[in-house]
């Protein structure tokens, strides 16, 4: 299987979205965004992908991380330095935006404790740099109890269930196949809207093709592939994942 | 302080008064060259030119009365950055092997550039102990065996390629 990168409505818009985080025309100007969405969804694959591609920084989840840690990997993501003190990890993160604006993803926001939350937008504030939180459902509900923290971000995404034409492009992209409708819809059906259980039944169907003579997905295999990722899903596979959508 | 607040530009302006000076300097003169007020700002001055010297970009050259005595350093250049391409494959191995042992297929999905140049740069990057082979995995697709490889030091990665 090629595990290609499927840009996807989801992913187009976020790409939009940090851009426009990022760009000095833009008139939000460097402020707090939220990007939401159940484990899944593409959120981290999305981010990392983004930060690769570009200049943006991208924090990695650590929930062990306190507040100042926090400050102290940008500071080593933007400068590769990691100062002592906490009034030079910001002189050196507004030096650094003054000098490039680059967009600071932090993900698993959801996880982060509200003063990590809240230093993140004093650093918004301070150092005009833009600040992607991402995380699931949780961090809105978080976000919203402190006004101060929810004034302030200008754009918020929620990843939508991966939709049939996208899987299908993933299929064609990663196993060379083109599905038909009825497989599509079975495998879909079981995918809920997620891209963990597309992997697996992906693998599932391209083990069964370059085991047997089967040059297609039929409708058996999909169901094959299906029934492999509801037991995943029912042992708890991807923790809470698998809400129908 | 508001989104809307004008920016200062304090360390531009402290490295452009510092250049045009050809002797050691003191923080002081430099603020007194800014035209700043005794007080915070000067003292703000200070701590920029510390930071500075931190980063190399200013060498501490002696003492006088009224401090420490700094030059700036005209050789001072910013880390090279490699080429647009490579920087893509380095920022999406690190990425890559901050979630543990990875494959090329790992980085190909986040840098988007072509296996062969990945190879290329993994193995660059192996013979100079920036990565290191970790075990081996099945191959999805095919027979054989493919590498999986780990970051041997993330801190070393970022400061000498990033």
């Amino acid at each position: 299987m090629r595990n290609h990168y499927v840009r996807t409505e989801n992913a187009m818009r976020f790409e939009d979205m940090c851009q426009e985080l990022e760009s000095k025309e833009s008139l939000i100007g460097p402020s707090l965004a939220m990007l939401t969405g159940p484990a899944g969804r593409g959120k981290s694959a999305a981010a990392e992908r983004y930060a690769s591609q570009t200049e943006a920084v991208y924090i990695a989840p650590m929930n062990v991380l306190s507040p100042t840690m926090v400050l102290k990997d940008i500071c080593f993501e933007l400068a590769a330095q990691r100062p002592r003190y906490t009034d030079a990890c910001l002189r050196l993160i507004k030096d650094e935006m003054n000098r490039h604006r680059r967009l600071i993803m932090v993900d698993e926001a959801d996880l982060k404790e509200m003063r990590t939350l809240e230093m993140l937008r004093n650093l918004n504030e301070y150092a005009n740099c833009p600040i992607l939180l991402i995380g699931e459902m949780d961090l809105i509900s978080k976000v919203s109890s402190r006004t101060r923290i929810v004034s302030r971000i200008r754009r918020s995404l929620t990843f939508e269930p991966v939709t049939p034409a996208d899987m299908a492009l993933f299929f064609k992209r990663g196993l060379d196949q083109e599905l038909t409708p009825d497989v599509v819809k079975v495998l879909h059906q079981a995918s809920y809207g997620d891209w963990r259980p597309i992997l697996l039944m992906v693998l599932v169907c391209e083990r069964a093709l370059s085991a047997s003579s089967l040059k297609a997905i039929t409708p058996g295999l999909a169901k094959e592939a299906a029934a492999a990722a509801e037991a995943a899903r029912k042992s708890g596979a991807w923790g809470k994942h698998g809400r129908k959508h | 302080m508001g989104a809307n607040t004008k920016k200062t530009g304090l360390a531009d302006q402290v490295r452009a008064a510092m250049k045009k000076r050809r002797k050691p300097f003191t923080p002081i003169q430099i603020a007194k060259a800014l035209e700043l007020p005794p007080g915070p700002k000067r003292e703000a001055v200070a701590k920029v030119i510390g930071d500075f010297h931190q980063r190399g970009e200013v060498e501490r050259v002696g003492q006088s009365e009224r401090g420490y005595l700094y030059r700036y350093n005209r050789k001072y250049k910013r880390p090279e950055r490699p080429a647009n391409l490579k920087r893509k494959v380095l920022k999406a191995i690190r990425y890559a092997g901050m979630k543990g042992a990875f494959t090329t297929e790992d980085v190909l999905f986040r840098a988007g550039v072509s296996k062969s140049h990945i190879h290329k740069i993994l193995r660059n990057l192996e013979n100079r102990g920036f990565v290191e082979v970790a075990g081996q995995k099945n191959r999805e697709l095919s027979y054989g065996l493919e590498n999986m490889y780990q970051v041997t030091d993330d801190d070393r990665f970022r400061r000498e390629l990033l």
